[in-house]
């Protein structure tokens, strides 16, 4: 069954591996996104594709939840004592995959390719794409004035509440290849529990994308993030109580107001009441069999 | 509010005629949970999260009989919790009403069976279904036994179709529509 994931990072990451452990070799899509890619030290780093690399290639560290198992941080450290910039945390294993990246794209490669080129090198059976190879940056605007994703979320610690959010480049960013011919062929679309504003946002910001999934012929169903009303991780809950008004499963389906059929919730969430169907399970993926079972219930929604 | 737990099993109407056996048991879903969405909060309890009505939320049915099934939906409730069965396609919330305001009762399906419950303590549940199981229901605890027409008219063959007719809900009434 061809299954296309919209998907951040973490939590998404994981959500992806439990869908690539069920389904067969080669039938899931995971388009990534990009809008928090940042420019580090010369180097082009593309956190969430990443982490859905390491996730889905086994390499990411579980428990940190970000970044490879085994890390350090010897380069990093030397970089900051040459007075180098050293807020965002790139592991010494990391930083291959940057320079990797980084001189492919200066080369003229586009994102797209240098993705698929990275993920071969560990014969992953997932189709990873970044949602668009154009330049698409997510801005948190906040009391303390506008920020990129990253010198928000990691710089100041994303402790300014969030205002707004918005995609810069979005209007004019087109899907990378292949991503609209995945959706078309699609026998389900599914959007991972990622937070709506800051992962899945820029991605669904590609107006292509968007329409295509407005227009799809099969089922889309979103898992939401939150747990009990809370971010497992992040900041959600904080900036649904801003933007949305509220942290239940109708403030997060709204926020996929017309994207989605159904929205997985968890127990914790449940008896609720939304513009969609609500499902409840149990979200909270502890372990890899969690996972897996994550995954079989959300196919189970999206095909029956 | 109560919360309103509907247990549905995709597979439990052998009785219906072939051609419209699934859409039936997913359109008297949908009338059942039309009614009950304007009494509370609904939980359905299913084998096929793919059918769960909007304005529910769907749970997957653990498959240990209508029983475990019901036990899986109360234990999301705090407080007064209904059973309602998905085969009740003349339910309405005025009837679902009457049903909660009964305090501990039960509605008895003409063969002796249990249509629906009302728990203002859940705890009290006991997975007692089958045959007969209204009487154990009230040997099990002091439940009163209402009369609710709207809630005894359970649906098993496509004769009980015809002969609830003007009373189904839309869903139901639609789909018999299309198929006359």
């Amino acid at each position: 069954m061809r299954v296309v994931l919209l998907s951040g990072g973490g939590g998404g990451a994981r959500f992806a591996r439990g869908l690539a452990d069920v389904l067969p070799a080669g039938d899931l899509t995971v388009v990534g996104n990009v809008g928090d890619d940042v420019e580090i030290l010369g180097l082009h780093v593309s956190p969430d594709l990443d982490s859905l690399l390491y996730t889905l290639a086994g390499l990411i560290d579980d428990e940190r939840g970000w970044g490879r198992a085994g890390e350090t941080w010897s380069a990093l450290g030397a970089a900051g004592e040459w007075g180098g910039e050293d807020w965002f945390r790139l592991g010494d294993l990391d930083l291959g995959i940057h320079l990797v990246r980084t001189q492919r794209l200066r080369e003229g490669a586009p994102l797209s390719e240098v993705t698929a080129e990275l993920a071969a090198r560990r014969a992953l059976a997932t189709s990873l794409l970044p949602a668009t190879d154009d330049r698409l940056r997510t801005l948190v605007e906040t009391p303390a004035g506008t920020f990129p994703f990253q010198e928000w979320y990691v710089g100041r610690g994303h402790r300014d509440e969030v205002t707004a959010v918005s995609y810069e480049g979005g209007s004019e960013a087109g899907p990378a290849p292949g991503v609209l011919d995945a959706l078309a062929e699609a026998e389900a679309i599914l959007l991972a529990p990622s937070n709506p504003y800051l992962s899945l946002g820029p991605i669904v910001a590609v107006q292509a994308i968007r329409s295509a999934i407005v227009s799809r012929r099969v089922r889309c169903v979103a898992v939401s993030p939150l747990v009990g009303g809370r971010s497992v991780t992040g900041p959600l809950d904080r900036m649904l109580r801003r933007m949305a008004g509220g942290t239940t499963p109708e403030h997060v389906a709204r926020s996929y107001d017309g994207l989605i059929d159904v929205l997985v919730i968890d127990e914790a969430d449940a008896p609720a009441e939304a513009p969609v169907p609500l499902v409840a399970t149990q979200t909270l993926m502890r372990d890899r069999a969690a996972e897996r079972r994550l995954a079989e219930t959300v196919l189970g929604v999206a095909c029956g | 509010m109560p919360v309103v737990v509907v247990p549905y099993r995709g597979d439990s109407k052998r009785r219906l005629p072939a051609s419209l056996r699934a859409a039936a048991a997913v359109a008297m879903l949908g009338d059942v949970v039309a009614a009950a969405i304007q009494v509370g909060s609904v939980v359905v309890v299913t084998d096929d999260l793919s059918v769960v009505p909007r304005g529910a939320s769907g749970l997957a049915d653990p498959g240990e009989g209508q029983g475990a099934a019901v036990a899986a939906g109360l234990a999301l409730v705090e407080g007064h919790a209904l059973v309602v069965n998905a085969d009740l396609p003349c339910a309405t919330a005025d009837a679902i009403r009457r049903l909660a305001e009964a305090g501990l009762a039960l509605v008895e399906a003409p063969d002796g069976t249990t249509n629906a419950l009302s728990l203002p303590d859940p705890s009290v549940f006991a997975p007692l279904y089958g045959p007969g199981s209204a009487a154990r229901f009230r040997a099990h605890a002091p439940f009163a036994t209402v009369a609710i027409p709207e809630l005894e008219a359970d649906v098993d063959s496509g004769e009980d179709l015809e002969r609830l007719a003007s009373r189904l809900g839309a869903r139901t009434r639609a789909l018999l529509a299309v198929h006359a």
